[in-house]
């Protein structure tokens, strides 16, 4: 009567065969052999099931199983013809875009809030340069008069200025609703303070109805002009003489060279933030354009 | 051509670099799927839809043995070919009968050198031991064709089956023994040499 052998005794005869056992365990099964019958005749008889399997003729296959492009459609087309650059260039565009947006949107409103702080701020300057200007000299006065105004575009065109700064006023008033609610009661002791600022030295050159008629929408009217000539971008405080400037800027006359002489001086200094404003969002959309077109061409490319 | 350029290739939508693969492997895949369904149709199948498999997962290859990574997938292809008999028990589970002539061609079967009783023997061999085989449970089934069919190592054979070594082992030793239990009951179909039991050589 044979023992009988275990599951296991068979799964280590089964690796023998194969060469699958450790030294140690190879050993081992080699010295139970020669003892044990068995274990002998069980391997004999794994070997000749072994070699039967093995006899098994290979089965060709009864056919070509080539791919054909409609077998793989075009799902698979998607799959490997992208190159993996595009799925990078896909994901710069997407977060370009959404950078540039949101740059804009900052643009626009740290330019929106400008006129909100050069209001509030511009009765101190106004009121500390009210102080000086009784005491400037008069040569002061005509020294700035000989500021050539040609770097003022607006104080070269004496004829219809008002139309123009109408206009933009209206334009910047409906913005300025949106963004700032209330600017006319800002607006409102700017223009008084300009209103008694300038007398002393401009009463003669400036002729009261124009001015009185612009003065409600002059504040309202500076961001647009400062973003014409020379913008500042936002924490610049305003001072008067921007304030005179913007206003002088496009409808006064060139009787009002006085008070938009100081301007360009003044004028030049801050548009260093808006700059970089403007390179950002040029690079951004430089970004955007060139990425999102490759990653449109191998889009285009893949799907031929 | 280099068989990693070739898949390069593919990957990148070059179909035709495909297709020199799949005449490369499809005798093997082919094979691996017969033993596993024992029905050429069936077999013929699932080798079709591995090979589209394959194609649209090219990107989840990363490396090693070609062979081994397409042999996981008609295995898997396999089993689902299974499963879906088990659901529909009208189908029958052992297409192949005595009478059955179609179910295995006698085209590759015949080796031009051997005698047609000679021939007829090794036929009827072969059913016989792809009767045992389609006795098998799947994961028996699977590990034996890959092993003792196919030739595949230990290694190999886990890879496919994505299991441990020592789980290919005892699998395999099962898998030899119950097709051993069952070749007894063929024994006058079998030649003197292989007769299980005699003390014959082999």
């Amino acid at each position: 009567m044979k023992p009988q052998l275990s599951h296991r005794d068979y799964e280590q005869i089964s690796s023998y065969l194969d060469g699958g056992l450790k030294p140690k365990e190879r050993a081992r099964v080699e010295a139970r052999l020669q003892s044990d019958d068995a274990l002998q005749a069980a391997l004999q008889e794994m070997r000749k099931t072994r070699s039967l399997l093995r006899s098994l003729p290979r089965v060709r296959s009864p056919r070509n199983f080539t791919l054909t492009p409609a077998m793989v459609g075009k799902p698979v087309t998607r799959l490997g013809l992208y190159p993996r650059s595009y799925y990078t260039l896909r994901l710069s565009a997407v977060l370009s875009s959404v950078l540039l947006v949101c740059v804009l949107i900052g643009d626009f409103l740290t330019s929106g809030l400008r006129p909100a702080m050069m209001l509030t701020m511009a009765p101190v300057p106004v009121q500390a340069q009210l102080t000086v200007l009784p005491a400037a000299s008069q040569a002061m006065v005509e020294a700035l008069k000989e500021i050539p105004p040609s770097e003022e575009g607006g104080v070269q065109a004496p004829s219809a200025p008002m139309p123009t700064a109408t206009v933009a006023a209206d334009m910047f008033a409906a913005n300025v609703q949106a963004t700032q609610p209330p600017p006319a009661p800002i607006a409102v002791p700017t223009a008084m303070v300009l209103e008694a600022a300038q007398p002393k030295q401009a009463v003669e050159t400036l002729p009261p109805s124009p001015l009185g008629a612009e003065v409600p929408s002059m504040p309202a009217f500076v961001p647009y002009e400062a973003e014409t000539t020379a913008p500042a971008m936002v924490a610049a405080p305003p001072s008067a003489e921007i304030t005179v400037t913007t206003i002088a800027g496009i409808p006064l006359t060139s009787e009002q060279k006085p008070e938009t002489g100081l301007l360009p001086a003044k004028q030049v200094q801050p548009p260093a933030d808006r700059y970089t404003w403007r390179i950002i969002e040029v690079l951004l959309a430089l970004t955007v354009l060139v990425t999102g077109l490759t990653a449109l061409t191998f889009h285009k490319r893949a799907n031929r | 051509m280099d068989e990693q350029v070739l898949i390069h290739d593919a990957r990148n939508g070059d179909l035709d670099a495909f297709n020199r693969l799949v005449l490369a492997y499809q005798d093997r895949v082919y094979h691996q799927a017969y033993r596993m369904l024992s029905d050429p149709a069936m077999a013929a199948d699932a080798t079709q839809e591995a090979f589209i498999s394959a194609y649209r997962k090219l990107n989840t290859y990363r490396g090693g043995s070609f062979l081994a990574w397409l042999l996981r997938i008609v295995t898997n292809a396999c089993y689902d070919e299974l499963r879906r008999r088990q659901r529909r028990p009208t189908v029958p589970l052992e297409p192949i009968d005595d009478d059955n002539q179609e179910v295995e061609s006698p085209r590759w079967m015949v080796d031009p050198g051997e005698s047609p009783e000679e021939a007829a023997e090794r036929l009827e061999l072969g059913r016989a031991i792809q009767r045992c085989l389609s006795k098998l449970g799947p994961d028996f089934r699977a590990v034996a064709v890959l092993v003792d069919i196919q030739g595949l190592d230990y290694q190999e054979a886990a890879q496919v089956l994505g299991c441990a070594l020592g789980t290919v082992k005892s699998r395999l030793a099962r898998a030899r023994l119950s097709i051993k239990d069952c070749l007894r009951g063929f024994r006058e179909l079998l030649p003197a040499i292989f007769r299980l039991g005699d003390e014959g050589v082999i």
